[in-house]
């Protein structure tokens, strides 16, 4: 657990996070969001002590971070950066095996640590453990990056933009498989971004900042029902709000099922973990008002009628 | 046939080669140190048959590259350390062939027409490395290879007759003292300044302040003519050793060692304190704040990470440091500094082009051999492979 208490950090005359209190629970992927100078990174970079803060009390699991050594304090915080911050002149394996090797632990656990990483990141070993950075793809760069952070076991998790310099289709394939991680790793996390959608898809809070302070924090469904002023009104997207909380939803909720089993269904079908928007937008696309959900198989599940999209609850 | 040629340098290098080996006197004799000498062409100097299948080989070099759909650039290769071993063995058949008993004291200049040659191999090796994808370490290697050669044919005798080796022969014991004055010097100025431009690059990037007039006054120093600054050196020099008669029994004295080693050093500073500084500041930020971030400490941020990311840039400074000072002791000589330089003083002073050669042929070798050493090292740290 992470309490930032009455935090503010002012570098001269000019204070970047003004009085800020906030707490991140367990296993919680809490995200930071906000237009850039908003004060997000330096709250980010004040947990493991990167920044010091100027007033007020940072604790984790109750204990104030000023007490502990900065160096083992960081060796207990994963931390990944937007510029991925890989050391060039290692190879994958080796940048993985940082924080093990400044905790000490032996070659044997270290080795054993580096693959079980690289499995769960999906970078098979014989490929990937002795490459360089350089010879790597943006998202494989920024997996292993992940990979690092993660290599120490650590409780908490601070990202700082991790996946701001990919393209959209893979920063959306790395913003899965961190939801997948996530789902079974359950570390505290942090996570900061300048992306309002992002932030929906990832977040079991959002904590939106303005001017170095803390304009809401809540739920990603409650935010966008609630926007408590005009400025998260506008970093949800004004008009397409709707469309963002549909994006939140997915079609298991809202379809009709079926009694008897289904048939193979051969044509435009939604599956059930697909969300509403994507529903909504093949609607739109396929000019009609209802449409099949199918499962894995592609075996038909349910049904999809506009009126539950509308109405938002089954038929 | 192709009309249009396949690779075009390497065919105009050979016709190069062809016409000056062909148009320009290969080696000439002369009946002693004194009396001009008479040159000779090549069909003179080594014969019909050595003439034809030397300019047969370069021949088939040119054909290989210009007309075969994909020019076997490994079999040129071996072709051009076939030419280059001929060189040396060349010289040897020439003085074989034309040094009789009678004339004891004869002596075989190098001509035109063979440094020529020398030269133009030199630039198709490059344009072979390229080709043909070799390692830097391969070219040194065929280098070393060719120095071998040529050392352990004048070990047999066979370059006795040349007029480089005779002036050599008269000077072995200022040869070898030349050699270690060259080689101690150039090493303690590039030691030396190492060590006082890395204090001085740390201590620039601790107070930034001082990096303007630590800079500018390296700078003024690289802008005083070596000469100049050999000489200005003299006067405090002699100053000090007369008023500390310790540092007399050290050999400090306003001509000599001391002097050209603290000019030297001057001089080597700012090469050394830019590349030091640069390496250390060109290290991307992101990397450093992963470092801190990951909880290294600020030795291991250092060592780790910083340090290893600059070493190539730092090894580039080092090594255009040695090839200044290299360059830079041959004038030293001229105030008693001992070295190479030595023999290219006396050697215009008397007019002598052999003695200058003997001077200059060494101070060439030391550069090219430092340059290739050490480009291989940068190369070596640099080690992360291409994407």
């Amino acid at each position: 657990m992470i309490e930032l208490l009455n935090v503010s950090k002012s570098f001269g005359p000019s204070v970047a996070v003004d009085d800020i209190s906030l707490t991140v629970k367990a296993a919680e992927l809490c995200v930071l969001v906000g237009t850039s100078g908003c004060g997000k990174s330096t709250t980010l970079r004040m947990i493991n002590r990167l920044i010091a803060h100027t007033a007020g009390q940072i604790r984790i699991d109750g204990q104030a971070i000023d007490q502990l050594d900065p160096h083992t304090l960081r060796r207990r915080i994963g931390y990944a950066i937007q510029s991925i911050g890989l050391f060039p002149h290692w190879t994958v394996a080796r940048n993985i095996a940082v924080v093990p090797r400044l905790l000490g632990w032996p070659a044997p656990r270290i080795a054993q640590r580096v693959d079980e990483l690289l499995h769960l990141l999906d970078l098979p070993a014989a490929e990937f453990a002795g490459k360089y950075p350089n010879q790597l793809s943006g998202g494989q760069a920024q997996r292993v990056g992940v990979a690092r952070a993660l290599a120490g076991d650590p409780e908490i998790l601070l990202m700082d933009e991790p996946f701001g310099a990919l393209d959209p289709i893979t920063r959306d394939s790395l913003q899965n498989e961190l939801l997948r991680i996530q789902a079974q790793l359950r570390k505290t996390i942090v996570f900061v971004t300048h992306d309002m959608d992002e932030a929906l898809k990832l977040a079991n809070r959002i904590v939106v900042m303005e001017k170095g302070r803390i304009v809401q924090q809540d739920t990603p469904q409650a935010l966008l029902a609630r926007p408590a002023t005009a400025f998260v009104e506008n970093l949800l997207g004004g008009q397409e709000r709707g469309l963002k909380q549909a994006g939140l939803q997915r079609v298991a909720a809202l379809m009709q099922p079926l009694n008897a089993p289904g048939l193979r269904v051969v044509g435009p079908a939604l599956k059930t973990a697909d969300s509403l928007r994507q529903a909504l937008s093949l609607m739109l696309w396929q000019r009609c008002t209802s449409l099949p959900v199918v499962d894995e198989q592609g075996v038909q599940v349910g049904v999809l009628h506009v009126d539950s999209l509308l109405r938002g609850a089954p038929q | 046939m192709r009309l249009r040629p396949v690779n075009r340098v390497i065919p105009v290098l050979v016709l190069m080669a062809l016409a000056l080996l062909w148009s320009l006197d290969f080696v000439s004799i002369q009946a002693n140190r004194i009396v001009p000498g008479s040159s000779l062409g090549l069909v003179a100097a080594v014969g019909m048959r050595w003439a034809l299948g030397l300019s047969g080989v370069l021949a088939l070099c040119g054909l290989l590259a210009a007309y075969v759909r994909r020019p076997p650039y490994g079999v040129l290769l071996a072709l051009l350390c076939l030419l280059l071993a001929q060189l040396p063995l060349s010289l040897a058949w020439v003085g074989e062939q034309h040094i009789t008993a009678e004339l004891a004291h004869a002596r075989v200049g190098i001509g035109a027409g063979f440094w020529g040659l020398l030269f133009l191999l030199g630039l198709l090796s490059i344009e072979l490395q390229q080709r043909v994808r070799l390692h830097r370490a391969g070219l040194l290697g065929i280098g070393l290879g060719l120095l071998l050669l040529t050392l352990g044919v004048a070990h047999l005798g066979g370059l006795e007759p040349l007029a480089l080796m005779r002036e050599y022969q008269s000077r072995r014991q200022q040869f070898s003292s030349a050699l270690y004055s060259h080689l101690g010097l150039v090493a303690a100025a590039v030691g030396v300044s190492l060590l006082l431009g890395a204090g001085l690059a740390l201590l620039i990037n601790r107070f930034p302040a001082i990096q303007r007039s630590c800079m500018g006054l390296l700078s003024v120093i690289q802008t005083i003519p070596s000469l100049a600054l050999f000489g200005l050196l003299i006067a405090p020099l002699s100053y000090l050793s007369a008023q500390f008669p310790l540092l007399q029994q050290f050999g400090v004295r306003g001509i000599g060692w001391a002097p050209a080693l603290l000019a030297l050093i001057a001089y080597s500073l700012l090469p050394i304190v830019r590349n030091i500084g640069v390496a250390l500041q060109a290290v991307e930020p992101s990397v450093i704040d992963a470092a801190h971030g990951m909880g290294m400490s600020p030795r291991q941020v250092f060592f780790q990470v910083r340090l290893p990311l600059a070493l190539p840039v730092i090894i580039e400074g080092v090594r255009v440091t040695t090839l200044q000072a290299i360059g830079l002791t041959a004038v030293a000589a001229l105030i008693g500094a001992g070295g190479f330089g030595t023999f290219i003083f006396q050697g215009l002073g008397q007019a002598a082009m052999d003695l200058i050669v003997l001077g200059a042929l060494p101070i060439l070798l030391m550069a090219l051999l430092a340059d290739s050493l050490f480009s291989l090292l940068a190369a070596h740290y640099r080690g992360v492979p291409a994407p």
